[in-house]
């Protein structure tokens, strides 16, 4: 493999745009019209993060993440945040085994390679937390005894809109952890149609290997990928912008704590996967501004006269778009 | 009757040109490019009469000469000269003005103090405004943060902030240091100064709008959506400079050849949309130039004519309409128009046409477009009642004789060739003239070819050449009566431009003051306002789980102060069973807390903030 400083050439951001589009045409077959969800789900897990969904319940999210899985061939594992879910529900935990008079680890749904964790503002503060290692690290300490995830592990959540009751606000940290946010929502008319046309035809969304759905890539080969990412240039001006506009929400009137440090790496590792996408060894500013509100939107804190105003996230990122200076003008 | 009119003492004004309204007429240098195409009807004319007009055919610099006052009072620069029956012809001169003396009659005074006048006012108005906007900008500034989080909520945030990195010259003058950057081998400066030279192009087209946030991809989408066809040889140029400002990539002489003919292909693509502009912008002064239509206008108003002008299309002209003159240099009628107006003219309607419609109406028969050198000359028939007309330069295009019955001939070398004639069509009838410029403004610097236009009808139709009718209701279906592409161009067709800037303004002023809303004051919608209810309950849950409950009481309190007023929330607390010292106790407590919102909590806040939600909302 190459190593990272190897500038990618076209040739291989050829192959890896064509690797990339063979995945998402898999995936867009059996998701109808949530072509844009699919290349963002695809960018987060290439880059190497994690990413939280929000949005109505019945639209097709966990069915993203299975249908993800069996296209790159992973491993899928899915948790339903309650209430009541406890930490070692997660992880997994050391469990007497009385034929071997001895603790014994019985690793959680953790272990694996893509995990739902559905609806994950349902389960208190306590149980998130149990992600935050597996996330930031890739690795899980039960115990004192610290196991290794797969490389490949990737955390798609899925969280439902703000709602009064029985929801626990995710934690700052937890939410920087996510490489990007994405909204969802109910699919347009067309769309809904050619779905139920699908399901009259006879397609079961629980079983995939009906529909005919090949395994395009594999863990092996979304790492290798991962490195080719890597290799796609970024000019010191670029740098600068990601920087200046991450510097910038943390001066905006309307926010309280700005994006972090891991908000600029992760619009930077983003910016990378989508200019390899495109075929491109380069990456372009207009690459840095299509992924901003999404890397961006959950990781600030608004100020509280701004939210009771009604000012969104979303906003906010546009308005710092808006305010900072592109590079690449001065050269005329 | 000939030029005497102009030498001879002002009464009301005897010649539609003397309205000062005509400036190139009455002021040097104005259209001098398109007068000049009627200098020869000047000849053997008094030395006085269009000035302006003598000036710009001569080239002589009249402004720099005090040439008499009945001349200089409608001079260079003299916007507000009074009209020319008020001239004082022996009105002395006067070197500080550059022209004469103000006129010494009271009225005009009066006039020059209600001009200097308005011009004060208008001023002061200006800077009231200016110091009302500073006012409100400063205001703004005090609440930060709720006006900034106001202004994120918008999207219609000001774009006109321009790309400073694209230099602020034309399109084709970046493309052509762009070629010279080429020439010289500085391929990377070239390939810059091109894409400069596209953005700045399609950004004069209105197709884009720059600002030093957008990337060039996103001007590509914009290009898309507004101009499809230029999308590609953008997209061209945007991949060369992204390739050599991000990708390190090297611009070699092939590639920039490339962009640059891209580019060249561009401008080209939007060049006649510049000149459209150009056109529109010009458009101010046609209908009072040298090649617009007012003139014909006004002289048959003048000649009591029942005339209006032509606003609405030509596919279907009422029957009170008998004389319709169409100057086809200046509208273009369709086959369905023209199907129209066959069917009106066979009615009994009168088609004055400038220029020949020979597909339409083949009784005309046949142009030839031929130089014809000569004098013009009226035919017998109508010679004792029309003046001898006189065609602007480099006549061209005569009427082969047929069914056509000649008006006016010029002697081409003994040939008479007809450049003005009618033929009847069934009830009604055509009369053409060859040279449409003939109905334009500049026709008109000849006396007589006004007397023949203004009388034309009336003899025609008393000798029989047209259809007799009593009243004649005239209308004119010419460039000025043309619609515009834009309520801008509209309002400038019809110098209303000024009138409605300052009216908008004043409204404009006069709301600021008022405070009046610049829209119905509507709720939101039930869905958004349902929406936001959850929110804000669940904002409150978070806030109450966080025990900030002085915060929210804090922010509440400010809320309804800022929206009620301490007298507004006296008067919703004795509404609500208050007393007056309790309700006055009530908003102290309110008003406390609203100005500590980093206070600690306190145990009254919960019921301080039932209070105050109990005495707010609405009975």
């Amino acid at each position: 493999m190459s190593d990272h400083r190897t500038p990618l050439t076209d040739e291989e951001a050829a192959q890896f745009a064509e690797r990339f589009r063979a995945v998402e045409t898999e995936v867009g077959r059996v998701l109808l019209g949530q072509d844009e969800v699919v290349r963002s789900v695809l960018v987060g897990l290439i880059s190497g993060g994690h990413v939280l969904l929000e949005g109505p319940p019945g639209i097709g999210k966990t069915l993203l993440a299975r249908t993800l899985s069996k296209a790159l061939g992973m491993e899928f594992k899915r948790i339903q945040f309650t209430p009541d879910l406890m930490p070692s529900d997660v992880t997994g935990g050391n469990i007497f085994n009385q034929a071997e008079d001895a603790f014994v680890f019985r690793p959680g749904p953790v272990f694996t390679e893509i995990l739902l964790a559905d609806e994950i503002n349902r389960a208190p503060a306590k149980t998130q937390a149990s992600l935050l290692e597996a996330m930031g690290d890739r690795q899980v300490t039960v115990d004192g005894d610290t196991r290794a995830l797969p490389d490949t592990f990737f955390t798609l959540a899925t969280q439902n809109p703000v709602e009064s009751e029985g929801t626990y606000p995710l934690p700052e940290a937890q939410l920087d952890r996510f490489v990007m946010k994405l909204l969802l929502d109910h699919p347009n008319e067309e769309v809904e149609t050619t779905l139920l046309q699908q399901y009259l035809e006879g397609f079961d969304a629980s079983d995939l290997d009906a529909v005919g759905l090949a395994t395009v890539l594999d863990a092996q080969g979304v790492l290798a990928l991962r490195a080719t990412a890597r290799r796609v240039r970024v000019d010191p001006e670029l740098l600068t912008y990601i920087a200046r506009v991450v510097g910038r929400t943390r001066h905006h009137p309307a926010v309280d704590l700005g994006a972090s440090p891991r908000a600029s790496i992760a619009l930077l590792l983003c910016s990378q996967v989508v200019a390899a996408a495109e075929g491109r060894t380069y990456v372009v500013p207009d690459d840095v501004k299509e992924l901003a509100a999404p890397v961006l939107r959950h990781r600030f804190l608004l100020q509280p006269d701004a939210e009771l105003e009604g000012v969104s996230a979303d906003a906010v990122v546009a308005n710092v778009l808006q305010d900072v200076p592109v590079p690449g003008g001065e050269a005329a | 009757m000939e030029t005497d009119a102009a030498s001879e003492d002002k009464g009301p004004p005897e010649r539609v040109l003397e309205d000062v309204a005509y400036r190139f007429c009455h002021e040097d240098g104005v259209d001098a490019t398109d007068a000049r195409e009627f200098c020869t009807l000047l000849d053997g004319q008094p030395d006085d009469w269009c000035p302006g007009l003598r000036a710009s055919c001569e080239g002589a610099e009249t402004a720099s000469e005090p040439a008499g006052c009945n001349e200089s009072s409608g001079g260079p620069g003299r916007l507000f000269a009074p009209p020319p029956e008020r001239r004082n012809p022996v009105e002395s001169c006067d070197p500080d003005f550059s022209g004469c003396t103000p006129p010494a009659s009271p009225v005009e005074w009066l006039q020059a103090l209600l001009k200097w006048g308005t011009a004060f006012l208008v001023a002061l108005g200006g800077v009231f405004l200016l110091v009302l906007i500073l006012r409100f900008i400063g205001t703004r500034r005090g609440e930060e943060v709720v006006e900034v989080a106001r202004g994120v909520v918008r999207d219609d945030a000001p774009l006109d902030v321009l790309d400073e990195e694209v230099p602020d010259l034309p399109g084709a003058t970046l493309l052509q240091q762009a070629q010279e950057a080429l020439e010289s081998e500085r391929f990377v400066e070239a390939v810059a100064l091109a894409r400069a030279a596209a953005l700045r192009g399609l950004a004069e087209e209105g197709a884009i709008r720059l600002h030093r946030a957008r990337t060039d991809r996103e001007y590509v989408r914009q290009t898309r959506r507004k101009k499809p066809d230029a999308e590609a040889s953008l997209a061209e140029v945007v991949r060369a400079v992204e390739g050599q400002r991000f990708g390190g990539r090297l611009i070699d002489a092939q590639t920039a050849e490339r962009v640059l003919a891209a580019v060249g292909r561009l401008l080209r693509n939007i060049a006649p949309f510049l000149l459209i502009a150009v056109m529109l912008g010009a458009g101010d002064d046609y209908r009072f130039g040298p090649q617009g239509d007012s003139g014909l206008f006004d002289l048959l108003v003048d000649h009591d004519y029942d005339v209006t002008w032509r606003l609405r299309g030509l596919d279907s002209v009422d029957e009170e309409t008998d004389v319709l003159v169409l100057d086809l240099s200046g509208v273009t009628p369709s086959e369905e128009d023209w199907s129209a107006l066959r069917t009106w003219v066979s009615a009994g309607g009168v088609l004055v046409l400038g220029g020949v419609p020979e597909a339409a109406f083949p009784e005309v028969g046949v142009v030839v477009n031929m130089p014809i050198n000569g004098a013009a000359e009226v035919v017998p028939g109508l010679a004792p009642y029309l003046p001898t007309p006189r065609f602007p330069a480099d006549e061209e295009g005569f009427l082969e004789p047929g069914g056509v019955w000649p008006w006016v001939t010029v002697d081409d070398l003994g040939e008479p060739r007809i450049v003005v004639g009618s033929v009847f069509v069934e009830e009604g009838a055509l009369v053409v003239f060859t040279d449409a410029r003939m109905l334009w403004n500049g026709a008109l610097v000849w006396p007589n070819n006004e007397d023949f236009l203004g009388d034309m009808l009336t003899v025609a139709m008393s000798e029989g050449y047209l259809p007799y009718r009593e009243e004649i209701h005239v209308q004119l279906a010419t460039l000025a009566s043309s619609g515009s592409d834009s309520p801008a161009s509209s309002l400038m067709q019809a110098n209303l431009l000024p009138f409605v800037l300052q009216l908008l303004l004043l409204v404009g002023v006069g709301a600021l003051w008022k405070g009046w809303p610049f829209r119905p004051l509507r709720d939101p919608p039930q869905e958004g306002r349902a929406r936001y209810s959850e929110h804000a309950r669940a904002l409150g849950s978070q806030y109450e789980k966080l025990g900030a409950t002085h915060f929210v009481l804090s922010r509440a309190a400010a809320l309804w102060l800022h929206r009620r007023g301490r007298t507004g929330l006296l008067v919703a607390a004795e509404r609500h069973g208050h007393t007056p010292s309790s309700a006055a106790t009530l908003v102290d407590a309110l008003q406390a807390a609203a100005d500590s919102p980093s206070a600690d909590d306190q145990s009254d806040d919960l019921e301080l903030l039932e209070e105050l939600c109990r005495i707010t909302e609405h009975p």
